[in-house]
């Protein structure tokens, strides 16, 4: 019995030592996701546009819809030089463009939220394109910030006016992780690096 | 009547004087290694111990528990991983944890000597937890499975006269724990060399 009891006590013990990643190592590298629409052919387009300096933000206040100052400054020229890096002309949307950026935080430290992507957008989030809505936001835990991009075909709305959203990347955590300035412009490279069909030929 | 008190003389001169323990307990350092799907984790478990409880049923066999746990980790440089049309790129600190509780018997080949070989089959459940950990990111599949644990050792008692010593043990563990996610789709086996402290019981 005794014996019995001293296990139970050990093996609790044990339990409670569990091993975990150091979080200084585990936070070196943001994630970085990229999703090509498959019917999409990249060499149809030739420039992009993009609000520079603003990004959209979902956050735990609601009052908060917007990221403005030097952050943004940073991650739309970064993702503005890759663009034309990979051969886009960058316009200003009344110039016409082929295709138009959303970019958004997602903020949800201590936020009970997940998120999903549908392919179209049948509203308006507040970019200038008129199409566009937010992504779904639906319960779960999550605590991570997400910096979201989306890439969106201004030329072609379907029949109800909607935007096709022809290319994503997340990238995170852009709060958490090491160097988290630096590291985000690194992501933003990641991202493009890994979707090689952007590439104009 | 002679011949048979000879006889008699004979088989006692050679006749096992066991020791009549009755029990024994272990508490062990557990060294393991997988050995599937190396590519996911390939290093020796961490923090890995063994509770073992044995009662003698005769003078060489024994029966009883064990509950064990047993951490395996790695870690896999960043990649891109490309799966349709969506490509993720990101380091992994790949993880299992591993909890097993197992029924097991032993034969042992002597238990009067100082140092009591043995051979064991044990059978019981696992538990696994497949983990990766990326960045803030956490992706875990929880699996219970059977357990199959074919082992040997000896126990090295301190002395003749001791109750106290080490045992050593060798153990090849398979379970059927599959999981998809993280590519063991035959299950989880390791090799594994446990060193305990022993007390046994007379």
């Amino acid at each position: 019995m005794r014996f019995f009891a001293l296990t139970s006590l050990l093996s609790l013990a044990l339990l409670g030592c569990k091993v975990t990643p150091d979080p200084v190592d585990l936070l070196q590298h943001m994630v970085v996701q990229t999703t090509q629409d498959e019917n999409t052919d990249f060499t149809f387009y030739s420039s992009f546009t993009l609000s520079m300096d603003t990004l959209g933000l979902y956050a735990n206040d609601p009052k908060d819809t917007l990221v403005l100052g030097d952050y943004a400054e940073i991650v739309t020229s970064k993702i503005r030089n890759e663009m034309t890096s990979a051969g886009y002309a960058y316009l200003s949307k009344d110039q016409n463009p082929d295709l138009g950026f959303a970019i958004t935080v997602f903020d949800n430290y201590s936020v009970y939220q997940t998120i999903s992507y549908p392919t179209y957008y049948s509203g308006y989030y507040g970019y200038g394109y008129g199409g566009y809505y937010g992504p779904i936001v639906s319960t779960y835990e999550s605590r991570s910030t997400t910096l979201v991009i989306h890439l969106l075909d201004l030329k072609n709305r379907d029949a109800q006016g909607r935007l096709k959203v022809i290319w994503k990347a997340y990238i995170g955590d852009i709060s958490q992780s090491v160097n988290p300035d630096q590291k985000v412009l690194e992501a933003i490279g990641q991202a493009f690096d890994q979707s090689p069909y952007l590439n104009k030929p | 009547m002679k011949k048979t008190l000879v006889v008699a003389l004979f088989l006692s001169a050679f006749a096992v004087n066991g020791q009549n323990f009755s029990k024994y307990f272990v508490v062990a350092a557990d060294f393991n290694k997988p050995i599937v799907n190396k590519e996911f984790i390939n290093n020796f478990s961490q923090q890995s111990y063994k509770l073992v409880y044995r009662e003698f049923i005769t003078d060489r066999f024994t029966v009883g528990g064990e509950l064990g746990m047993a951490t395996y980790n790695d870690y896999i440089p960043p990649y891109v991983y490309v799966n349709d049309n969506t490509s993720i790129y990101t380091d992994i600190y790949s993880y299992v944890y591993n909890y097993t509780i197992a029924l097991s018997g032993e034969y042992f080949f002597t238990t009067e000597k100082i140092v009591m070989p043995y051979a064991g089959f044990g059978l019981g459940a696992a538990y696994n937890q497949f983990t990766m950990y990326y960045n803030v990111f956490q992706q875990q599949d929880n699996r219970w499975g059977a357990m199959v644990r074919p082992h040997a050792g000896a126990i090295v008692r301190f002395g003749k006269k001791s109750n106290w010593g080490v045992m050593t043990d060798v153990h090849l563990d398979y379970a059927t724990t599959k999981s998809e996610d993280t590519d063991y789709t035959n299950g989880f086996a390791n090799v594994g060399l446990q060193v305990g402290l022993v007390y046994l019981k007379r």
